[in-house]
């Protein structure tokens, strides 16, 4: 049984040559600065957390001794910042 | 040659693609804010029956902390996203020297807190009842049922019966009383104005079946060297309370009964529960408005969204010192809002 050549078929360019690194590159930034906002989100919402528990515990024995509620005090902006994505 | 068929097909890539990335940063910020408002709500909660323990000493309060939060939604123009409510409880604390205290007046009774978005709610979770003539036997069941720190003696009762003795030097006649009786007072934790379904099913049933009742006995005692005679504990009589009359028999073998009163007094309850109710409805209002202004430099357009979510919850309760069936149902009505701006100017 005779095996029967496959016909080579040429690549036809069409002008779209490295129209996949076009997109990759365009997609690419939309999905860092995406990327890098969840981040951004996700360590302000870490830092709170922390902050807000380590808080907590510093005023243990000052609540336990208190008639009145001793909560966390989270107005101060320098240990609880605002969602600030882009800016310092 | 250029083709113009797969003009644009990055954008629309990212198009699609970016909406679904939008959507998993709504996930994720949903999820870390949960986390927050989750642990704020918890440490308010133990904080505020931490404070009472200081405040008012000796009375066992627990703590319920409800908050409605605006989680934001990243794919709305706005941000709106929905309202989720975090609770935290904490239960009683109590300081350690006064841990085998309990209530000798009504303040002193144990309650619990409810905090709803602010709107602070107090509710008795046991109440005082007396019980009157009470044969000096039957008070180790009352004992065995109520708990033995929630059981005392206030006054002598009647006497049932009554004999007399004769002197035989001086042939005078002397009248004492055979079978004694005093009054009670108990600490019921169905007395108050919340009160738990299991709880009062389990008791009522020790109250009404004397089986029943020794064989929770013989439970509790398993192990320790009280030396408790269950049986013979149990076989006195005691009065049955308000909410377990009129009560049938379902299995004898399981020792298994209906309450009707309780199933009254818990009927508009899905949950067969006291106090706050998990479901709550929720009103969404939107108000949304658009203003564009045209000046010889451009237009400016204005949204104003303004948005309010009303949450209606339900509190079931009976009233202090209720001797019939007559649960209270309040709502509480918390609202959540935000006014939104965005303007904008586009140039001619």
């Amino acid at each position: 049984m005779r095996l029967r050549r496959r016909k080579l078929i040429p690549v036809r360019l069409n002008g779209k040559q490295a129209q996949v690194s076009l997109e990759l590159a365009a997609s690419l930034v939309v999905v860092f600065v995406l990327l890098f906002g969840t981040l951004q989100v996700f360590l302000w919402m870490n830092k709170r957390l922390v902050q807000r528990q380590q808080d907590y515990e510093a005023k243990r024995v000052t609540a336990a001794n208190s008639a009145a509620e001793v909560q966390t005090d989270e107005t101060d902006q320098a240990k609880y910042p605002k969602l600030n994505i882009f800016g310092q | 040659m250029l083709n113009l068929q797969f003009k644009g097909q990055a954008l629309l890539e990212v198009a699609i693609f970016g909406s679904i990335i939008l959507m998993l940063l709504g996930v994720l910020i949903n999820y870390g804010l949960k986390y927050n408002s989750q642990q704020k709500t918890m440490q308010q909660a133990f904080r505020k029956s931490l404070a009472r323990a200081v405040s008012q000493p000796g009375i066992s309060t627990s703590s319920v902390v409800v908050k409605d939060t605006h989680i934001p939604n990243p794919s709305d123009t706005f941000g709106v996203g929905s309202v989720t409510p975090f609770t935290g409880s904490a239960g009683a604390v109590i300081r350690d020297y006064q841990m085998s205290e309990t209530a000798d007046t009504e303040s002193e009774l144990p309650r619990i807190s409810l905090n709803i978005n602010g709107q602070e709610l107090t509710y008795l979770t046991a109440g005082f009842r007396d019980e009157t003539n009470v044969p000096e036997g039957s008070l180790d069941r009352y004992d065995e049922i109520y708990g033995s720190g929630n059981v005392w003696v206030t006054s002598d009762g009647e006497c049932l019966e009554e004999g007399t003795s004769v002197d035989p030097n001086t042939g005078e006649t002397a009248t004492s009383c055979i079978q004694p009786t005093q009054n009670i007072r108990i600490i019921d934790y169905c007395a108050g104005e919340i009160m738990d379904y299991g709880s009062a099913v389990k008791q009522c049933r020790m109250i009404v079946d004397s089986e029943a009742c020794a064989i929770e006995c013989n439970r509790s005692h398993y192990g320790d060297s009280s030396g408790t005679d269950c049986s013979s504990v149990c076989g006195q009589t005691i009065n049955i309370p308000w909410y377990c009359a009129d009560y049938t028999e379902a299995d004898s073998v399981n020792h298994a009964y209906n309450f009707p009163l309780l199933e009254q007094l818990f009927a508009s309850s899905a949950l067969k529960a006291m106090g706050l109710q998990q479901g709550y409805t929720q009103r969404t209002t939107t108000e949304n408005a658009l203003r564009k202004t045209e000046s010889p430099s451009g237009i400016t357009t204005t949204d104003n969204l303004n948005w309010k979510t009303e949450t209606t919850r339900k509190i079931i309760t009976q009233p202090y010192g209720a001797t019939s069936v007559s649960p209270v149902t309040e709502e509480v009505i918390s609202e959540v809002a935000q006014e939104k701006v965005d303007s904008r100017k586009t140039e001619w």
